[in-house]
Formats: C-alpha cells, structure tokens, sequence
C-alpha cells in the first residue's frame, strides 16, 4: 500500500462526486426496503472461524 | 483474537449482492455495481465496480465489540471473494455526509488490508480527493489484484481527476 495520493478537484468533477455518492446512498436505501428472503443464493459461502 | 477472524455465512446472490444476517430479522447487505464514472479510451475494457453496504432491520441497542468484528469481517469476505473471482477493479468513495468518512476509510486501510494482503496479492491505492470549490473531502481507494493485467496502465490514468468526470 502506497501513501495516499491526495488529488485537487474543482468545478464540474467536484459536483460529479458528490452526486455520485448521493446516487450510491440512494441506490442502496431503495435496495435495503428490498426483500431477499426468497431469493435462492447462487453460493453459500461458510463462515470463518467457527472451528474450535 | 479469535472474533478477529471469525465471520458470518454470507449468501451470494444475483447481480452481485450478497447478504447476511447478524441476528434475527438484522441483515447486511452488500452491493458490487459497475462504475458510471467515465473511464478513457485507453481503459475503457476495465470493468470498474463500486462497492456499498448497509445494514437492515439493525437494532437500537449496540451490538457487541464480537458481532462488530464479525459483521467486520464477513464484509471483508464478500470483497476477497468477488475481487478473486472477478476480473476487475474496485473502488471505493466514502460517504462524507454524516462526517464518518475517515472511520470508513480506515476500515479498509487498517483493517481490510493488513488482513486481506496475508491471503492474496492485491494492493489498495489511496486517493484523497479534495474539492477546491466545495470544501468536501473525499477518502477514496482503489481495491486491485498485482497480477492484474491492466495495473499500472489503470494506476496512471487514475492520476488524472477527469476520470472521476461523467
């Protein structure tokens, strides 16, 4: 892992961010009200840890 | 040290969520979706994912440094499991509105890493964007296997701020 970048923005790609996570939160809001109870998983993946 | 690696059974399911639950009606649930940024030309094969997460039904009551810890680490199985079986980069931003960013962000550069770095080559690359005209400060990073074949070219291109443009 390098050092963080730190990059400058401005403007239009600033504005572009700050939508983008709000889309994002939105996206994931919505899907959250979704029920996946029924939904029959691709793959179960196992816990870590469980052995004793 | 044991609850430091111990996780939940995590469903996949389609269109790359994956789920799982805490206790009772209390969910997690995990979302990989392809990035609307506008990736150039030279690029534009990579597939570029974005990752979310939150929980559902959680409870009022504080959960137990043993069920944060796995909570924790069952999303970082999610993360290992699709950057491993996917051919493709993961990015991150963190959401800045609540002012939790930094404890987001360290979630995946003092935890997911050190953990995830043991298990397989993959390389996390920061990048703290600050916004000049609005005064936001975004913690974002770049999830990316070393063997992927794109990796240098990508980590270049991601100098350039238009790449976070649409």
């Amino acid at each position: 892992m390098k050092d963080a970048e730190i990059i400058k923005v401005s403007g239009k790609v600033g504005k572009t961010i700050k939508k983008a996570i709000a889309d994002k939160k939105q996206r994931m809001d919505a899907l959250l009200k979704k029920d996946f109870t029924n939904e029959e998983p691709v793959k179960i993946i196992p816990p870590k840890g469980t052995e004793e | 040290m044991r609850s430091l690696l111990r996780s939940f059974p995590l469903k996949e399911l389609k269109n790359n969520r994956f789920v799982f639950t805490v206790s009772g009606k209390f969910e997690y649930l995990i979302e990989f979706h392809l990035s609307h940024f506008n990736l150039p030309s030279s690029i534009q094969d990579i597939q570029l994912y974005e990752l979310s997460f939150g929980p559902k039904n959680k409870p009022e009551r504080t959960s137990s440094q043993l069920i944060n810890d796995m909570t924790r680490n069952t999303i970082f199985t999610a993360i290992d499991y699709f950057l491993n079986k996917s051919d493709c980069v993961l990015m991150y931003i963190c959401d800045s509105s609540d002012k939790r960013e930094q404890a987001r962000h360290r979630l995946f550069a003092e935890n997911w890493y050190p953990l995830s770095k043991e298990n397989f080559d993959v390389d996390l690359i920061i990048r703290v964007i600050e916004d000049q005209d609005l005064g936001d400060i975004y913690y974002s990073g770049i999830l990316m296997k070393r063997d992927f074949k794109l990796y240098d070219h990508f980590l270049n291109e991601f100098k350039n701020p238009e790449i976070l443009n649409k």
